[in-house]
């Protein structure tokens, strides 16, 4: 453990800032690569990743003026942001409004920061919750993005998140990807970043890059070197899908646990940072979903069964029937509780919470994988999972007690107002398996995506915005932030590395 | 026992490295049988091409082989992204040309890999178990 991770972390203590250094342990060259002789591409900004973040700052960079092309190492655009739920937090929202939901930039603060247990970088948690409003207006009316659900979310105060109308991130992606190329914005994809480029004073120049790169083949593609006369901006997202890196953090977190994130989610790029002199933060919190199912592959449908029903259905462990965590509690708090029963966790809801609550084609979509499945008892819901019945009709009948008078002294879940208690069949129930979800470190940076460096200083040249950059959210994510955090700090980033120096 | 395996399997990898060479040479006129499809039958996506009348400049065009833009295959197989979509419309339980996430935007090669095995990019999420040509 000592050897190369750690030391590259740290490659600033061996001096010489941004020569091309030699190859140090496991054939990586520790540092960035020197400028070249010739470059084969110049731009004025380079991004490196075609998500939410990465686009959104391609957006802003081409409105202040600058040339701009963005990569990404896939064959596929989007990252994770394509294949996600689409769930936007931003109080004072419009739906809220309409819905007589109290709601402010405060409490949503205080809310990410309970979770995050007080390790989120204050500046950059308030960016989040006092921008949000405003960046959820700009994605819908400027970018031309569809909201049209108000949910909750697990460890939220109140409905603040807004979803979009297909239920996934690739309707905000989509249409930002337009909005970047319709402004002029480049998009490559199979083109891979393996470097950044500095100059003797540390400073960013470019990117070291292989074109033609086929994932996951690490010998293809063929190196080229690209300019940014102006800034880079890294939004390659989080590295939940690299075991090895989420082991050096987080030893517990071994290949047997899946992952609910697209295939490319390593971390190659977080780590060029770093040999380049970005620091990093907070690696080891690492975020498992409490809401995915093992009877599907991947983020798969359930989640958004599971997570429209807590706060109106219960959830219990099968070796007792009875229920054993908040529902409601944030992810990390509801995982942990899960993995420490050692086997998959039961949800169900009835038929008046699933009608109500959860998009019928999700439904129907999660049923057909199996993930979910349909009883017309509850006696018929236990013995199909092997849960012993008698003791779970009464935690069921103790559970709508606690309905009834909207308060749960076992476990305080939030219980809704318009929750009733489960009666109504069919029954819904699904098993749940937690899957490793979102890396909260990444690379520091300041409230104007400035990546910082280990001299405490920002690294000229270098933004950073997304799942890639550290500190928003501390020691936990909430759900529906990530999509608030990628397009506020995106913009940021994407407008400041445009600016002339 | 043992050296007679090892010279079998020294036999087998040069007969695969000279055919190798010799079909990157652009020597064989015809489809070459892929290894594991002994009766003949191409194996590769490339090779059901080539069978029929369609060689690597019919996709590569003159440049150095690399990647084909979706716009050349669309050209043969359906017009546009959308009209594909159409044609496959009834296929269970999707339809793999109009995915929610990248829809028509989604690069054929993704899948539908010419010189190696075929990919159901979808199964990195989901259960369609698509057979992919």
């Amino acid at each position: 453990m000592d050897g190369g991770i750690g030391k590259m972390g740290r490659r600033r203590f061996l001096g010489a800032g941004g020569a091309a250094l030699a190859a140090v342990g496991g054939g990586l060259a520790l540092g960035s690569a020197a400028e070249p002789e010739k470059w084969d591409e110049t731009y004025d900004v380079l991004v490196v990743g075609t998500g939410f973040a990465g686009l959104s700052a391609a957006v802003e960079a081409r409105n202040a003026g600058a040339t701009v092309l963005v990569i990404d190492k896939m064959p596929v655009y989007g990252g994770n942001s394509v294949v996600n739920g689409g769930d936007f937090a931003a109080p004072g929202n419009s739906f809220q409004k309409e819905a007589g939901i109290e709601d402010s930039p405060d409490l949503m603060l205080k809310d990410m920061l309970k979770a995050g247990l007080g390790l989120n970088h204050p500046e950059l948690a308030r960016t989040v919750a006092e921008r949000a409003n405003e960046n959820l207006e700009w994605a819908r009316d400027y970018i031309g993005a569809e909201f049209t659900r108000l949910n909750f979310h697990g460890g939220h105060s109140v409905k603040r998140s807004v979803q979009t109308v297909n239920q996934s991130g690739s309707e905000l992606v989509n249409k930002l990807l337009g909005k970047a190329q319709e402004l002029g914005a480049e998009v490559v994809l199979r083109t891979k970043m393996d470097d950044l480029v500095t100059d003797a004073s540390g400073a960013v120049l470019g990117l070291k890059v292989r074109r033609g790169y086929k994932w996951p083949d690490e010998a293809s593609g063929k190196a080229a070197f690209f300019r940014a006369r102006r800034g880079v901006v890294l939004a390659s997202g989080g590295f939940s899908r690299d075991t090895a890196l989420r082991m050096v953090h987080d030893p517990r977190l071994t290949d047997e646990f899946g992952s609910t994130n697209h295939p490319g989610a390593t971390g190659e790029a977080l780590l060029a940072a770093c040999r380049a002199g970005a620091m990093d933060v907070q690696m080891d919190w690492i975020q498992l979903g409490p809401w995915t199912s093992p009877d599907e592959p991947g983020f798969g449908y359930t989640p958004q069964v599971c997570e429209r029903i807590v706060g109106y259905g219960l959830m219990v462990d099968p070796a007792t029937g009875k229920r054993f965590f908040k529902e409601t509690g944030n992810r990390k708090e509801r995982a942990d509780a899960i993995i420490a029963l050692g086997h998959p966790a039961v949800i169900l809801g009835d038929a008046a919470a699933v009608g109500s609550q959860v998009v019928p084609l999700g439904l129907q979509k999660a049923m057909e994988t199996g993930a979910v499945r349909k009883f017309d008892s509850l006696q018929g819901l236990a013995q199909a999972y092997g849960i012993a019945v008698e003791p779970f009709l009464a935690e069921v009948a103790r559970w709508n007690g606690f309905v009834e008078k909207k308060h749960d002294p076992d476990f305080d879940c939030m219980i809704f107002p318009d929750a009733r208690p489960t009666a109504t069949p069919p029954f819904y129930a699904m098993r749940l398996w937690p899957r490793v979800h979102h890396t909260m470190g990444g690379l520091v940076i300041d409230k104007e995506a400035r990546v910082v460096g280990f001299g405490m200083k920002p690294v000229a040249g270098l933004y950073a915005a997304g799942e890639v950059a550290g500190g928003v959210h501390g020691a936990v994510r909430l759900g529906s932030v990530a999509m608030a955090d990628c397009v506020i700090f995106g913009r940021i980033a994407g407008r400041n590395a445009a600016r002339i120096a | 026992m043992e050296p007679i395996r090892l010279r079998r399997c020294l036999i087998v990898a040069i007969v695969a490295v000279v055919a190798t060479a010799l079909a990157a040479w652009g020597w064989a006129g015809q489809a070459v049988p892929a290894p594991g499809a002994p009766d003949g039958k191409p194996a590769s996506a490339a090779d059901r091409h080539k069978a029929k009348g369609v060689g690597c400049e019919g996709c590569h065009g003159k440049d150095e082989p690399a990647f084909v833009p979706s716009e050349r295959c669309l050209a043969c197989h359906g017009g546009t992204a959308a009209a594909l979509a159409q044609k496959t419309a009834a296929t269970e339980p999707e339809n793999p040309h109009a995915s929610p996430h990248w829809g028509g935007r989604m690069g054929c090669d993704t899948c539908h890999r010419q010189h190696e095995q075929a990919v159901d990019w979808c199964s990195h999420c989901h259960s369609f178990n698509f057979r992919v040509p």
